[in-house]
């Protein structure tokens, strides 16, 4: 089978508006699976408000507090207003990259339109939240200080591609590493049928050794999935803390 | 959470307080037994952050490879310069790739326009590696 089939859109209900195709598709089903997950971790597991935490609440509690940290080291105190937005970015990237684990379910962020969305989005936030908090000075930005006048042409333009790299870099990152590890979790277990469908005694045996590889894998991608969403979220705390203080 | 954080009103509950003694002691009697305890970072947390930083360096040169191209091919096609604006592009996105790395390894702190290294952020993924030559505002 087509190791690639697992990323095929697939629409649920079809809807059609001016032409565009805004149909509600698997991927947007597995998005609203993510939210009402997220939603209902933070709700229900908080709901108790117990001194001494329960299993939920203490989740719910150790994701905060990660977070928390995590803006508070890497974008300082000042980033405090950001938080919501960042927790809610880490928490869709996470239960989207973990819901992905679950066999014949859909990996949304193993889609680079899904993946560059959100970086576009911090990257355009992140911009414009610099233009606003430090106006023209922001073009400094583009100029390192205790540079000799004559190596801006050559300097300007490289710091120029090095900003506006950002968001695709962010954006691939997660893509490929998801689309990766999905594809080569595939790729294995297509192996197995291939040596089972041979049907001779060697086949069936050879074909236990993909699974056990498959099952290295599985714990490697939980690996991925979980570090890609700290890096994804890591990397929007740092450019909030570069918009706030422009050094 | 440390007790300083505790609003005013929070510390008279006396199941907070009695909450508060408990965690206290226990933390003595942690700070018995690991006689090594970790002051910065835990190995296990340093590990997990190279690991990060070893899977954003390849995405990094070719992002910047990608704006860099792709933006000199787009003022080609607008001045009809084909492919003048392509090489320079090439030429200045593989430089932005190569400043983007430059600054994750060195810690620099991952943006443009970095004047040096930054007290605050100091090579967090490798702090066992020396600062990169020219991370004072002389050098760069």
């Amino acid at each position: 089978m087509d190791p690639l089939h697992q990323f095929a859109i697939k629409p649920i209900f079809t809807v059609i508006i001016g032409g565009t195709d805004v149909s509600f598709s698997n991927s947007s089903l597995s998005m609203i699976a993510v939210v009402v997950m997220v939603f209902s971790l933070m709700t229900l597991g908080m709901r108790s408000r117990s001194l001494v935490p329960g299993r939920l609440q203490s989740l719910a509690e150790v994701l905060y507090e990660f977070i928390a940290k995590m803006v508070r080291d890497n974008a300082g105190h000042d980033a405090k207003p950001f938080f919501p937005f960042v927790f809610t970015l880490f928490m869709f990237i996470l239960f989207g990259n973990l819901l992905g684990m679950i066999p014949g379910a859909f990996t949304f962020t193993s889609h680079i339109v899904v993946t560059f969305a959100m970086a576009a989005f911090v990257f355009l936030g992140v911009t414009l939240l610099a233009i606003l908090k430090h106006g023209i000075k922001f073009a400094t930005f583009f100029m390192p200080h205790g540079v000799p006048l004559w190596m801006a042409p050559i300097l300007v333009p490289i710091e120029i591609v090095s900003y506006l790299s950002r968001p695709i870099s962010l954006s691939v990152r997660l893509f490929a590493n998801m689309m990766a590890g999905h594809t080569m979790l595939k790729v294995f277990a297509g192996f197995t049928i291939l040596m089972m469908g041979s049907g001779t005694a060697l086949g069936y045996v050879a074909g236990v050794v993909p699974v056990v590889i498959n099952t290295a894998l599985i714990g490697f991608e939980i690996g991925v999935a979980l570090l890609q969403a700290y890096v994804f979220t890591i990397l929007t705390c740092l450019y909030i803390k570069d918009a706030l203080e422009l050094h | 959470m440390d007790s300083d954080d505790v609003p005013p009103g929070l510390r008279e509950l006396p199941g907070l307080r009695e909450l508060e003694e408990r965690v206290r002691l226990a933390k003595q009697r942690t700070a018995q037994v690991s006689w090594e305890a970790p002051a910065g970072p835990s190995a296990d947390d340093k590990n997990k952050s190279m690991l990060a930083l070893a899977f954003r360096l390849g995405t990094e040169i070719l992002a910047a490879l990608v704006i860099g191209t792709g933006g000199g091919v787009l003022i080609d096609g607008w001045l009809g310069s084909k492919p003048l604006f392509l090489l320079i592009g090439f030429f200045i996105g593989a430089g932005g790739g190569v400043v983007n790395v430059y600054r994750a390894v060195g810690g620099l702190g991952y943006a443009a326009g970095y004047p040096g290294a930054r007290p605050d952020i100091k090579c967090r993924e490798d702090s066992g590696a020396p600062p990169p030559a020219g991370s004072d505002d002389k050098g760069r």
